[in-house]
């Protein structure tokens, strides 16, 4: 089967056919999900490297786990729990986080070099500009975050997750996230004033 | 309905926007919303700024992850020769019987069996013929005989 037909096959099938040995099914997960992933993590975690090293060790868990997924089970959910999870054991680690340059290239944990580019192929020079400009502003409001509250900012922004889910996944309740996103919010509406005033 | 003032209006549009407002709360701080556009102002920058976050674009690593990926994962996905079968919900019942059974019988083995020999020269007498293979020795230790009788050892050959 070729790439753009398993690539219209729902999730349930490519587990199945992953859970048989074929490869290129789950190549098929990644292509569907690689991105989401690595753009909540890089909004978690502020470092393209890193963003880029846990999406490569999420994908890498799921295939050793691919026995246990049920075929009519929410990959996606799966994939973004255990992404969640490393993201915050990283945070938790390090408890500093250093916001990279988006057009800086950076090494990788095989020390290969990777660059990094934002999406946006409809945008003019000028527009290109300005969303990198607007970018990379509301990356560095988000460096001034604890690495808690940049977290559920990133789940409940960047994912749309509502805050019941963002509290299940974290395993913390409810009240304890609505209190950090209020916090994160206040200090990011402060600190993007120049871009949310007027 | 109470009427907010500034302070407690913008104190809670975190919670407008969690949608976490009583349907009294929401009366007063719409209605301090519409006549206040200082915080009318503030809830639009709260807004813009979340807004800001949702539109973050979407990042794509030009490098291939998927490379890396693919060299971490085994040639030939392992695969089970045997179906995963659900153990019955009572299934430890069961070895617990038999491990039970297997300890008795061990037990018996040592304690009634030919341990519980009258003497030494019997002890050895027995196991001279444990070596040489005696079935009938044998078979009366494994059905419970007597082992420390005269009649074992006349059976048995000695």
């Amino acid at each position: 089967m070729g790439k753009q037909e398993l690539n219209a096959l729902p999730d349930g099938e490519l587990i199945r056919r992953a859970q048989r040995g074929e490869r290129e099914a789950f190549e098929a997960v990644y292509e569907r999900y690689h991105s989401r992933l690595y753009r909540l993590l890089y909004g978690m975690l502020g470092n393209p490297a890193d963003a880029a090293d846990l999406t490569q060790e999420a994908f890498v868990r799921a295939y050793d786990k691919l026995d246990q997924l049920q075929s009519d089970g929410h990959m996606y959910g799966w994939l973004r729990r255990t992404a969640v999870n490393l993201g915050i054991d990283m945070i938790r680690r390090r408890q500093t986080v250093r916001f990279e340059s988006l057009d800086q290239p950076f090494e990788n944990e095989e020390g290969g070099s990777m660059a990094m580019e934002a999406e946006d192929p409809s945008a003019s020079p000028l527009e290109e500009l300005e969303s990198k400009t607007l970018q990379a502003a509301v990356l560095e409001a988000m460096a001034t975050l604890t690495p808690d509250h940049r977290a559920v900012v990133a789940m409940h922004y960047l994912e749309d997750m509502s805050v019941d889910d963002v509290a299940k996944l974290l395993e913390v309740p409810p009240g304890t996230v609505k209190s950090r996103l209020s916090r994160a919010r206040d200090a990011m509406r402060r600190y993007l004033s120049d871009y949310v005033e007027g | 309905m109470s009427r907010w003032n500034c302070e407690e209006t913008v104190g809670r549009i975190s919670d407008f926007l969690d949608s976490d407002l009583t349907a009294e709360e929401l009366g007063s701080f719409n209605e301090h919303m519409d006549a206040c556009p200082p915080c009318k102002a503030e809830l639009s920058a709260y807004q813009k700024m979340g807004d800001l976050c949702r539109d973050f674009a979407p990042l794509t690593p030009t490098a291939d992850i998927w490379s890396a990926i693919d060299s971490r994962l085994p040639r030939q996905k392992a695969r089970t020769l045997w179906p995963k079968v659900k153990a019955p919900r009572f299934a430890w019942l069961g070895g617990g019987a038999l491990a039970a059974g297997f300890a008795a019988a061990f037990a018996w083995f040592y304690l009634a069996g030919p341990g519980a020999a009258p003497n030494s020269s019997t002890n050895i007498a027995v196991e001279a013929g444990l070596n040489k293979g005696n079935f009938e020795q044998r078979h009366l230790y494994l059905t419970g005989g007597n082992s420390g009788s005269s009649e074992f050892y006349q059976l048995a050959g000695y």
